[in-house]
């Protein structure tokens, strides 16, 4: 794939990412899964988790060496 | 002494001669160049980079005023703040920091602002933007050593007061810093956040079980305010200000001087992207400790009102923590605030002899050793203009420190104005001297002015126009201006750029 292919999907996944940090629409419980996590603290370490796949995805195909 | 003085008094004892023998043993080779003294040579691997970079950027907000935050808006302080730092601090260090690094050291620059001076062929804005860097950091340093003195009183009943207490704080980070210049505040920065990481991490784990476990400690907050494990969605929670406080603190933490100069000293591009890895990692395990210590402590200590509840950290440490583990979280306050201190003391020191001074002959124009005598004087000038910054942070502090404290709170926004300097400054050819004066001048102008219409230093994290924060808006000004002011003007000298941009 080359490396314009590349920068697309990680443009496209960025978005997607600030998108769903960005989820008014998200309905808000004080449910405690596992009876002490918090729903949301999960949702948000999941989009973490997510982040760092992105970021490893990007160092790996995007940022590209330099100088 | 009050024997329950004597584990904080020894961890103490022992941090501060950690810190002061890494300094020392930064010494030899911190005399060698400016560039050695100023950037540890260019040559720090990921492991230190990292910490130099994730403890700089860490402050003792973290520790005690997350939890205060946490105590009143629970779970959502860390949905509002974590998550999009993890992903905006690595871009940003993509978008602006690395190509930073590759120009700085072709230019030969050592300092953010002698790197835009460098680049644009212009002084007058070097010593704008170290103007702007300045205004900016001062109230930041200041608040720390506010910090750092009310922890030492507050440790201590009032044993070391908060005069003796600030100074001390001040004049350690000054002697390691001094003394070893980059290097040292490096590899202080490991030790310091080695220790905070590590407290909150105990903490973390040592507190619920204190009270009873995971899950009963959790039941507790539930049954003492259920709304504590949501976001509620009023003042930063509300869509416009989550969106653009998101915005600036993605933003901010490259434009300090303090966090870019220290990508400048990165080894190589893949220590740099090593450290983007680890940084949503790090920030799960600093903030979540953090977090989760307001909301346990919202249901311990009910009742605390506003800025009291900053004191939720040490309460709750002092109450469900073993005397010596304790002592280790109060010594890990200190050291989130001198692991920002130093870096501030010597970015700030280096630009004030650098970009400032340097036109008097107090700094060097040949920083990789090509002059000997003027590397050696650039060291001493550092030196000097370190020690002129302490004692200016410390004049201000004992005189308006109170006042301060909004000044700093305008400040952490205030650096956003500044990123579309940074990032056109290093990515687009096109951007000229004039695109970025009028970025930085009306990007500030708008900021202030949404604040002023806001009522005043206290309206940085309150809704301004059609809701977004004051932030938002200066940073549109300096996008819009930045472009508009480089597309209006003359391009720039091309023999110039492609020294800049490596053709």
């Amino acid at each position: 794939m080359s490396s314009r292919a590349h920068s697309r999907i990680a443009l496209v996944l960025a978005l997607l990412l600030v998108a769903m940090h960005l989820d008014f629409w998200r309905p808000q419980r004080p449910l405690l899964v596992f009876g002490w996590l918090p729903e949301e603290l999960l949702w948000r370490l999941g989009w973490m988790g997510a982040a760092l796949l992105f970021l490893c995805y990007f160092c790996a195909f995007v940022w590209r060496e330099e100088g | 002494m009050d024997p329950a003085l004597v584990p904080f008094t020894v961890a103490l004892v022992v941090y501060v001669l950690v810190v002061l023998t890494v300094g020392l043993l930064a010494t030899r080779r911190a005399a060698s160049s400016a560039e050695e003294y100023f950037l540890a040579g260019r040559g720090l691997g990921t492991a230190v980079l990292f910490m130099a970079l994730f403890g700089t950027n860490c402050t003792a907000f973290v520790l005690v005023g997350v939890p205060g935050q946490a105590y009143h808006d629970g779970v959502g302080v860390f949905g509002v703040n974590a998550p999009i730092v993890a992903l905006g601090i690595p871009l940003t260090f993509w978008a602006i920091g690395s190509p930073a690094r590759r120009m700085a050291r072709r230019l030969g620059a050592l300092t953010p602002a002698e790197l835009y001076a460098r680049r644009f062929g212009s002084r007058g804005l070097g010593r704008l933007l170290f103007t702007v860097f300045t205004l900016y950091t001062l109230p930041y340093m200041v608040t720390a050593v506010d910090g750092a003195a009310k922890t030492l009183a507050s440790v201590t009943d009032g044993a070391v007061g908060e005069s003796v207490g600030g100074l001390s704080v001040l004049a350690v980070a000054l002697l390691y810093t001094s003394l070893g210049g980059m290097r040292a505040t490096a590899w202080t920065n490991v030790v310091q956040g080695v220790l905070f990481m590590a407290f909150m991490l105990v903490a973390c784990i040592w507190i619920p079980r204190s009270m009873g476990g995971l899950t009963v400690a959790m039941e507790k907050v539930r049954a003492h305010d259920e709304n504590l494990l949501i976001v509620h969605g009023g003042g930063l929670f509300a869509p416009r200000a989550w969106t653009s406080w998101g915005l600036a603190i993605s933003l901010t933490v490259i434009a300090f001087p303090h966090m870019l100069v220290r990508i400048f000293t990165a080894r190589s591009e893949e220590s740099l992207k090593r450290v983007c890895r680890l940084y949503p990692i790090a920030l799960v395990l600093l903030w979540l400790p953090a977090v989760m210590i307001g909301v346990w402590g919202a249901a311990e200590f009910p009742g605390l009102e506003g800025r009291a509840s900053d004191r939720v950290f040490s309460l709750m440490i002092t109450e469900h923590l073993p005397a010596w583990v304790a002592a280790c979280g109060f010594l890990a306050v200190l050291a989130a605030v001198m692991s920002t201190l130093d870096g501030q003391l010597l970015t700030l020191g280096s630009m004030l002899s650098r970009d400032v001074m340097k036109e008097r002959g107090t700094g060097s124009e040949h920083p990789t050793g090509a002059d000997s005598t003027g590397d050696r004087l650039g060291v001493t000038s550092g030196r000097v203009f370190g020690v002129v910054v302490a004692l200016v942070v410390y004049v201000l502090w004992r005189a308006a420190a109170h006042s301060i404290f909004q000044v700093a709170s305008v400040a952490f926004s205030g650096y956003v104005t500044l990123a579309p300097t940074l990032f056109f400054g290093v990515r687009w050819r096109r951007f000229t001297i004039a695109g970025a004066t009028a970025s930085i001048l009306l990007g500030n102008a708008v900021y202030f002015l949404c604040l002023y219409q806001g009522g005043g230093m206290g309206a940085a994290m309150r809704p301004s126009w059609l809701g977004f924060l004051p932030v938002f808006w200066g940073f549109v000004a300096a996008v819009v201006a930045g472009v508009a002011g480089s597309l209006l003007s003359a391009p720039g000298d091309l023999q110039r750029q492609r020294a800049a941009f490596g053709d």
